[in-house]
């Protein structure tokens, strides 16, 4: 049976803005950076928390793939990330330049706010208190 | 083989209002780094700014208050590394206020800069208290409102 998540494609315009973004404005790490052969760079990153989930960075080399760079989910949240702490991480992702829509609004499952990527891709970024 | 840092500015301002500038977290958040502390004992909190991975910090400040003596000392841990849990710097930092003519004389020690891998953030800590206090804090008590009236 399927039992676990493996990766999650993100189209980008170019691997190095995209890492910038995720690793110096997001706490994203690196986990594997790697060419293969001259044009094929496998690119993905993942939550400290989480070793065995990550995303794969897709270079939209396509004029089908360059549209959707940003609006994969259209403009729903496109992933929603877990933090321990949202008001504060909202604070500090805010003064490293990273626009959220509105502020962190607290509801039965938890503490949430919205937030996009350097493509328009939306965040849900929320500290779960649910636990029933 | 450890580092110290010791640093002492005089401001012009009361006592009073300086140990606002060191405790309140949006005026902290004005010269110093975005954060959310609260001067209560055991309080756990983080300052933020941006990571720098390559030097294997990972752009927050893990603390804890330790001491707080109302305007007149302040003591918290200092610890950063590059993340996952790992902490390479592992240090505490120590606010004295004394008032002097007519005035605050401020002292910051900052502790714990052990071996040869935090060179590089004793020397980074020690240039950014040195040029941040005169030139962020210090501008920023000039700017505004006296929060005591003599």
């Amino acid at each position: 049976m399927i039992n676990k998540l493996g990766h999650v494609t993100l189209l980008v315009n170019d691997y190095d803005e995209a890492l910038d973004f995720y690793t110096n404005k997001l706490d994203f790490v690196v986990e594997s950076d790697q060419k293969m052969g001259d044009t094929f760079r496998w690119v993905t990153i993942r939550a400290k928390g989480q070793p065995d989930f990550g995303i794969t960075f897709v270079l939209a080399d396509t004029e089908e793939k360059k549209q959707r760079v940003g609006s994969q989910a259209a403009n729903h949240v496109f992933l929603t990330l877990q933090t321990d702490n949202c008001e504060r991480d909202y604070e500090f992702y805010k003064a490293r330049g990273v626009k959220f829509f509105g502020e962190p609004k607290k509801m039965p499952w938890g503490t949430e706010v919205v937030f996009e990527d350097l493509y328009g891709n939306r965040f849900d970024l929320i500290n779960v208190t649910w636990n029933g | 083989m450890q580092r110290d840092i010791k640093h002492a500015w005089f401001f012009k301002h009361p006592v009073e209002m300086v140990w606002e500038y060191l405790t309140k977290p949006d005026l902290l958040a004005q010269w110093l780094m975005v954060n959310d502390f609260e001067p209560v004992v055991g309080h756990k909190f983080m300052f933020g700014t941006k990571p720098k991975i390559k030097l294997g910090f990972d752009g927050r400040v893990y603390c804890e208050v330790l001491e707080v003596v109302p305007l007149k000392s302040l003591t918290y841990s200092w610890k950063g590394g590059p993340g996952d849990g790992k902490i390479r710097l592992d240090s505490v930092v120590t606010w004295t206020l004394t008032p002097k003519d007519n005035g605050t004389e401020l002292l910051l020690e900052h502790k714990g800069f052990k071996g040869i891998e935090n060179y590089l953030a004793y020397f980074f800590m020690n240039e950014g208290w040195r040029t941040k206090i005169p030139r962020q804090l210090a501008k920023l008590m000039d700017l505004a409102e006296p929060v005591t009236q003599n």
